[in-house]
């Protein structure tokens, strides 16, 4: 059976789930955002309730060949917590928007991860050795009499269970006043960008208590506003380049060699409006939710509500190719309007060879697309087909006329069940997917 | 009729999510609501200019020769600023001809303006009433249209097709 990721033969195979089972779930439990880090070694999960989970793939091993590279929790930690502004009477959720790992460069692993307001750096580092032998203090922590040191001797490390701590090590707040929602690390690893719904500052890793502000779009007169920033990233080896997507569509690409302030774009990428497509929601549905960097540099994706695109950034006026995500949703705009369903913010990603790319739809589908071969496959992320190893069936959605048997109609999707969150392993053909406040774990079949 | 019934309807629920924003966890999403207000107003465009054609449809052949020399006249109109909760309604096409009268006689739209200004300086009748509603009727019917699983514009129950009433502004 033909597959989208990695040739003719390829299959998904259903590998883990993580998170609870029950009907009723908690929203502090909503998984908010997946990221894998540069290796793909370890995988974090951000949900509303502000904490990340950060799991770490078992390395291989003959004695258990089938559970090759599994995901287990590494780390567990509350990264931010609720706050309440007393000046304009509001609270800030500790919702984490964003994960974004920095490359790593010692023993210990870094990542960024970001509420509405408050970017945190923290450091999450293994101990699995205990100074033992100290001369002030005894072995339960309680200083010894000074009169009682009547010889020096040298702490001894001692070998101890693993333990792994996460620290925050900065902490980047006071910089927004709208609500985050992009963080992108810059390619010469020292800098990095937010982005909220008006400014783009670009931060220190070691400065916190200062950022530049390179993107304004704030109009004098709130009055006429007419967009706001939807998404930024920054390039992936250009460390002067970075794009900005738009609630209109379009997205600008900055060069911060041109000026300090970069209001005015380099490149601008918009599609012109199909006239006869128009309809009544046309500005919601083109407001971008995601975009992204293809791993080349070359080429970067989009998402809108109903379709992916990608775009080569040496051609501003079309996108190269444009996928539909779920084009039978376009006659049912007014009532995903009235149950706010329209305003869902779905991301995408690429694999590792940019030669797919995955995005989430409604019902827990996701959708994946391969660039070379157009084929395109709907897979779902469901209990029911979680049995180890179990091949995920492709789905279909019927639209009209006769439902064959295995398709599932459009009124019967669920629109509680979205899949917002999707991550690919950077060199392999394992995928995170976060279906509301469980995580599955998917990859490709060994033959 | 039903296109202004809708826009109505669109305009009460796009004021209800902007209120009810207010109250959000989190604060008040700048992005959602310009996208709501962006709704609001296009509804609201459309619901005006629903209402003018189907007045000047039934007024008679004059006020249609007005209407077709006035956006010829008219300047672009400044982008409406994002409503939160408050806005004014628009004149219609018909009252702004008022400007002109010294090179136009009395006439009967001009009586008919000055009626229909009375109408909409109360409070626009799209707002949320607080009153129990009596349409239920027509509501009842327009839920059912919509879960045909067609947007609201696309039937042909109406006269003045969505996508022609967009592409006039």
């Amino acid at each position: 059976m033909a597959g989208v990721g990695g040739g003719n033969d390829f299959q998904w195979c259903f590998s883990q789930v993580k998170g609870a089972i029950d009907e009723d779930v908690a929203e502090a439990d909503i998984i908010s955002t997946v990221e894998f880090n540069y290796s793909g070694e370890l995988l974090a999960t951000g949900d509303k309730g502000g904490r990340v989970v950060i799991f770490q793939r078992e390395q291989e091993s003959k004695n258990r060949p089938h559970s090759r590279g599994e995901y287990n929790v590494y780390s567990t930690f509350q990264s931010h917590e609720p706050e309440f502004d007393y000046l304009k009477s509001l609270e800030i959720e500790e919702k984490i928007n964003k994960i974004r790992w920095l490359p790593q460069q010692n023993a210990a692993h870094f990542l960024l991860s970001t509420n509405d307001k408050t970017i945190k750096l923290w450091k999450i580092s293994e101990r699995d050795k205990r100074a033992e032998g100290y001369n002030l203090k005894d072995e339960d922590g309680r200083l010894r009499d000074p009169f009682r040191i009547t010889s020096l001797r040298v702490p001894v490390l001692m070998p101890m269970d693993l333990m792994v701590e996460a620290s925050p090590r900065r902490i980047f707040a006071n910089a927004h006043t709208y609500h985050i929602n992009s963080i992108s690390v810059n390619s010469d690893h020292e800098t990095y960008l937010s982005a909220d719904d008006l400014r783009i500052n670009l931060w220190h890793l070691e400065i916190t208590d200062r950022s530049f502000n390179i993107v304004d779009i704030k109009p004098a007169n709130m009055e006429e506003l007419t967009e706001v920033i939807t998404a930024a990233e920054c390039h992936p080896h250009q460390c002067n380049v970075f794009v900005y997507s738009s609630s209109k569509g379009t997205i600008r690409l900055c060069d911060m060699r041109a000026a300090a302030l970069c209001d005015r774009h380099t490149k601008f990428f918009e599609e012109p409006e199909d006239p006869s497509s128009r309809s009544f929601f046309s500005e919601i549905i083109s407001s971008i939710s995601d975009v992204k960097f293809s791993h080349s540099g070359r080429y970067m994706m989009t998402r809108d509500y109903l379709s992916v695109k990608v775009w080569d950034l040496n051609m501003e006026n079309r996108p190269v190719e444009t996928y539909q995500v779920h084009e039978y949703l376009r006659s049912k705009l007014c009532s995903l309007y009235e149950n706010d369903c329209i305003f869902d913010k779905f991301e995408c990603c690429w694999n590792g060879s940019d030669g797919a790319i995955m995005t989430g739809s409604y019902n827990n589908f996701f959708r994946m697309f391969d660039r070379n071969t157009r084929k395109d496959v709907t897979l779902e992320a469901s209990r029911e087909s979680s049995k180890p190893r179990a091949v995920l069936k492709p789905r279909k959605v019927c639209t009209g006329g006769k439902r064959k048997k295995d398709e599932i109609s459009v009124d019967s999707l669920d629109f509680n069940k979205k899949i917002l969150h999707t991550a690919w392993h950077p060199k392999e053909n394992v995928i995170a997917v976060a279906a509301t406040n469980n995580l599955y774990i998917f990859q490709d079949k060994i033959n | 009729m039903d296109v202004s019934a809708e826009a109505k309807r669109i305009i009460a629920l796009s004021l209800t999510k902007l209120y009810g924003l207010r109250s959000q966890r989190g604060g008040f999403g700048l992005q959602r609501s310009l996208l709501l207000s962006l709704v609001m107003k296009s509804a609201r465009n459309i619901y005006h200019n629903s209402r003018v054609i189907i007045e000047s449809q039934a007024s008679g052949p004059r006020c249609v020769e007005e209407l077709t020399e006035e956006p010829k006249a008219e300047t672009p109109a400044a982008p409406c600023p994002p409503a939160e909760g408050e806005w004014k309604p628009r004149l219609s096409r018909c009252e702004k001809s008022k400007e002109n009268k010294e090179n136009q006689g009395p006439s009967r739209l001009d009586r008919q303006s000055r009626k229909r200004r009375s109408k909409t300086a109360g409070e626009p009748d799209f707002l949320p009433s607080k009153r129990a509603r009596m349409e239920t009727g027509e509501e009842g019917k327009t839920v059912s249209f919509m879960s045909g699983g067609v947007n609201w514009c696309r039937a042909g129950l109406t006269s003045v097709p969505l996508s022609h009433a967009i592409a006039a502004f």
